[in-house]
């Protein structure tokens, strides 16, 4: 993280403008995927990751280090992803009012690749914070404190979401009622 | 629950990562066989996890950084040396300056022209008008006499 510090002032101090290139190749990847389990949808994603970066480059000299760079990226993407989806309406997929499993107990079905589809159905159908809890942890392993700071909420609040989604997801998979 | 489910649930996702150090990933490990829900958690986790996302490719990748970088120095052009902040807008500002002032110069010497030969022309229009009456005066002279103060009965008359 120091690195991307020494990045930064390297731009904005010296206007070595391959250092902001440096930030941009080390996070285009991580940005993309979090705008994609956001939005669920490629072309939105590739929207978002671009305007997330163009905002996040305009906003640099704001950037006051209390989180790490990644962190505070991670924030702007996801703000940006949300205001996205907001702005389209959410497109979420059908859902199977529930997942019958022959061994209810057994998630590891859950690597079949149409299984796979409906748990992404599920996730895409769960709250926006509830979503967005499981995305950073899960996804982007991001720490409660990270997440908090991403999520602008507390760590109890991110706590709650994301035992509040995995109970979705594992009620939804085990068959016993649908996510909503 | 067993001793240390929190300190284990707040360390499944870096397990899942595998970022652990041993010692506690061999923890984890043991506390995953004993307790269901953490266990649960951990294979939605893994499940979600292998769900993969679509690779737009390097090219979009590539496009993506130029356009961000094209943004950056956008956005910095004004912050720099610029031609038209230091040179032109001061020099268009003179000259616009000093156009104004050419006008109002221009404005105020025509104006006062006129006003002179407003005054002037009225002089003479005053000059004309006395001219003109005394050329009546002579006229009614020659016609009622060569009394200038006509009696009422002649006013009489004249109306």
């Amino acid at each position: 993280m120091d690195e991307d510090n020494r990045l930064i002032d390297s731009y904005l101090k010296e206007g070595d403008e391959s250092a902001l290139e440096g930030l941009v190749i080390k996070y285009r990847k991580e940005v993309y995927l979090v705008a994609y389990r956001v939005a669920g949808d490629v072309e939105d994603a590739k929207d978002i990751a671009q305007k997330a970066f163009i905002n996040a480059v305009a906003k640099l000299r704001d950037f006051k280090r209390q989180s790490s760079f990644r962190t505070w990226l991670y924030r702007i993407a996801v703000n940006a992803a949300l205001n996205h989806v907001r702005g389209n309406g959410h497109k979420t997929e059908e859902l199977p009012e529930t997942l019958q499993s022959e061994d209810k107990g057994a998630v590891s079905h859950m690597i079949e690749k149409e299984q796979e589809h409906r748990l992404k159905g599920m996730l895409a159908a769960l709250p926006p914070r509830q979503r967005l809890s499981v995305i950073l942890r899960v996804y982007k392993g991001l720490s409660l404190t990270e997440t908090a700071a991403v999520m602008g909420c507390s760590e109890g609040a991110v706590k709650s979401h994301y035992h509040s989604a995995i109970q979705k997801l594992k009620a939804a998979v085990a068959g016993k009622e649908g996510v909503n | 629950m067993h001793s240390g489910h929190d300190d284990i649930k707040d360390m499944l996702h870096a397990y899942l990562h595998g970022t652990l150090s041993k010692d506690n990933a061999a923890r984890v490990m043991g506390h995953l066989e004993q307790c269901d829900e953490c266990a649960g958690e951990f294979c939605i986790a893994e499940a979600l996890l292998k769900i993969e996302a679509p690779d737009p490719g390097d090219v979009y990748f590539n496009n993506l950084t130029n356009v961000v970088m094209a943004a950056a120095r956008a956005k910095n052009t004004p912050k720099g040396f610029n031609l038209w902040q230091y040179l032109l807008r001061p020099a268009a500002l003179t000259a616009a300056a000093s156009l104004s002032l050419i006008i109002y110069l221009f404005i105020f010497n025509h104006g006062n022209f006129h006003s002179v030969q407003t005054a002037n022309t009225s002089h003479t229009y005053t000059v004309s008008d006395i001219l003109a009456s005394d050329d009546m005066l002579a006229s009614l002279e020659e016609e009622y006499g060569d009394d200038s103060s006509s009696d009422d009965s002649n006013v009489e008359d004249l109306l």
